[in-house]
C-alpha cells in the first residue's frame, strides 16, 4: 500500500459517474418526499375472473394501498353466501407500501357465480 | 513500495481502476450478502420515510469515510481527507448501483415495486455493502509479492489432486461460513417461490461471474497463486465452474441439515432453493479459496 498519487482520468470518470448516481438517488428521494402524506388505505381493486381447479374455485384478488403510508399485516376476508349458507376465507399480506399492489387468491368449494361474494379489507397494522 | 503496487501501475490506469472497482464490489458482496438475504431489512426499507432515507444516506458516509482513510478499496492509501471523501462518494454510489442490481436479481425490486419502497430497500441494503467495500483492501489483504512468489512455487511443487482437494475443502469451508446463517431462514423459500426459470438461470450466471471476479479479478491476496494453481481444475474458468458446483452441493447439504429440503420435495423446488442459496455459498466459497 502506498500514498495516493494524482487522480488518473479513469478515477475522475468513476468519481463523476458516482456523483451522478448519488444526485439521481437524492433527486428520486426528493420527488417521493413531495408526494402527499396520509394514512395507509388498502383497498380491493380487482377480483376475478374465477377459475375452476378440479373441485375448487379460485378467486384471484388484487389489493392496492392508495393511502400515503405503508400498511402492515393487511387482512383480507372473502365471504361467499349461497342460499343463506356463508363460507368465509381469509388472507393476509405482510407489507403493502404506498401505491403497491399485491395479489392474493381465495379457494371455495362452491362456485362463487352461484352466490354473492363479498371481498373486503378487514384491518391492518400501522407500522 | 511493494512490487504489487508496481504491478498494479503496469496494468494502466483504466484497467487498474476497473480492478479497484471490482475489488470494492467484491468486498461489498462478502460483507453485505447476508443482509441482502434478510427480509426484515427489506421490510424496514419498505416502510421507511423519505426523510429517514436521507438520514441513512448521510450516516452511511461517516463510517465509509473513516474506513476509506485507513483501509478503502484501492491499493493506495488515502492520506488526504479530500481523497478519502471522493473515494467515499464512489464507495456509496457503487454500493447503491450494486445493491439495486442484486435486489432486481432477487426480485425484491421489480417493475411494479413502488419507487419509495425500492429506494428504501436500496438505501438500507447499501449501508453494509458500502462498509464492506470500504474495508475491501483489508478484508482479504494483498500478500507481499515475495510471499506470492513463494506460494506460487509451493503450489507448483504440490500434487494436482492434493491441490484440488485443498480447493474443494476451502470452497466448502467458505461456503458454510457465509451461507450457514442464511440456509435455515424463510428467505430462501420466499425468494425461490418468486423466481421463474429464466431468473434462476440469471442467478447461476451472476453467481459464476461474482465468484470469478472475487478470485481472479479483484486483486485480493493470493490471486497470482490462484492463477498458477496446479489442481485438476487449474484454469480460472474451470475452477470457477467446479467451485460453484461444490458450493451448490454444500448449499444442498445445509438445506438438508436444517430440514428445509426433504427427499419428498419435488426436484424443481430442490433446484430453485439450492440455486438461491448457491449465490451466498459461491461468494463464501470464493473467499475461502483466497483465504487458504
Amino acid at each position: 500500500m502506498s500514498g495516493r498519487p494524482a487522480r488518473s482520468p479513469a478515477e475522475w470518470v468513476t468519481f463523476a459517474a458516482s456523483v451522478v448516481v448519488l444526485v439521481v438517488l437524492v433527486g428520486l428521494i426528493g420527488v417521493e418526499a413531495g408526494e402527499p402524506d396520509g394514512p395507509a388505505l388498502p383497498r380491493v381493486v380487482e377480483s376475478g375472473p374465477v377459475e375452476r381447479h378440479g373441485d375448487a374455485f379460485l378467486v384471484p384478488v388484487k389489493i392496492r394501498n392508495e393511502g400515503g403510508a405503508t400498511a402492515e399485516s393487511v387482512q383480507v376476508a372473502a365471504e361467499l353466501t349461497i342460499g343463506g349458507q356463508v363460507s368465509v376465507a381469509d388472507q393476509s399480506v405482510e407489507f403493502l407500501a404506498r401505491n403497491e399492489t399485491a395479489e392474493v387468491a381465495f379457494l371455495f368449494v362452491d362456485d362463487p357465480a352461484t352466490g354473492t361474494l363479498d371481498i373486503r379489507i378487514t384491518g391492518f397494522t400501522v407500522p | 513500495m511493494g512490487a504489487a503496487d508496481a504491478d498494479a501501475r503496469d496494468r494502466g490506469p483504466w484497467r487498474r481502476e476497473a480492478t479497484d472497482l471490482v475489488r470494492a464490489v467484491s468486498g461489498g458482496m462478502l460483507f453485505g450478502i447476508p443482509l441482502l438475504y434478510t427480509m426484515e431489512v427489506w421490510w424496514i426499507g419498505s416502510q421507511t420515510q423519505t426523510v429517514h432515507m436521507l438520514g441513512v444516506l448521510v450516516f452511511m458516509f461517516v463510517p465509509v469515510f473513516l474506513l476509506n482513510r485507513t483501509a478503502g478499496f484501492r491499493t493506495t492509501q488515502d492520506i488526504r481527507r479530500r481523497d478519502a471523501a471522493m473515494d467515499s462518494v464512489e464507495t456509496v454510489a457503487l454500493a447503491v448501483v450494486s445493491v439495486f442490481l442484486l435486489l432486481v436479481l432477487l426480485r425484491e425490486v421489480t417493475a411494479t415495486t413502488p419507487l419509495e419502497e425500492a429506494l428504501g430497500k436500496i438505501v438500507y441494503e447499501a449501508t453494509p455493502f458500502a462498509i464492506g467495500s470500504a474495508i475491501a483492501q483489508h478484508m482479504l489483504r494483498r500478500a507481499p509479492a515475495e510471499a506470492e512468489d513463494e506460494a506460487t512455487e509451493e503450489a507448483a511443487d504440490g500434487k494436482g489432486l492434493q491441490a484440488t482437494l485443498v480447493d474443494v475443502g476451502a470452497t466448502t469451508i467458505g461456503a458454510v461460513f457465509i451461507a450457514f446463517n442464511v440456509a435455515p431462514t424463510d428467505e430462501i423459500p420466499m425468494l425461490a417461490a418468486a423466481m421463474p426459470a429464466a431468473w434462476l438461470i440469471a442467478m447461476v450466471l451472476a453467481s459464476l461471474v461474482i465468484s470469478y471476479c472475487i478470485v481472479f479479478v479483484a486483486g485480493f491476496s493470493d490471486q497470482k497463486r490462484r492463477r498458477n494453481q496446479p489442481g485438476i481444475f487449474q484454469h480460472p474458468m474451470t475452477e470457477t465452474v467446479a467451485s460453484y458446483l461444490v458450493s451448490l452441493v454444500v448449499a444442498a447439504g445445509m438445506l438438508w441439515f436444517f430440514q428445509r429440503l426433504t427427499p419428498e420435495d419435488p426436484m424443481s423446488l430442490v433446484v430453485s432453493h439450492v440455486i438461491v442459496l448457491g449465490l451466498p455459498a459461491a461468494v463464501g466459497g470464493a473467499a475461502g479459496r483466497l483465504a487458504v
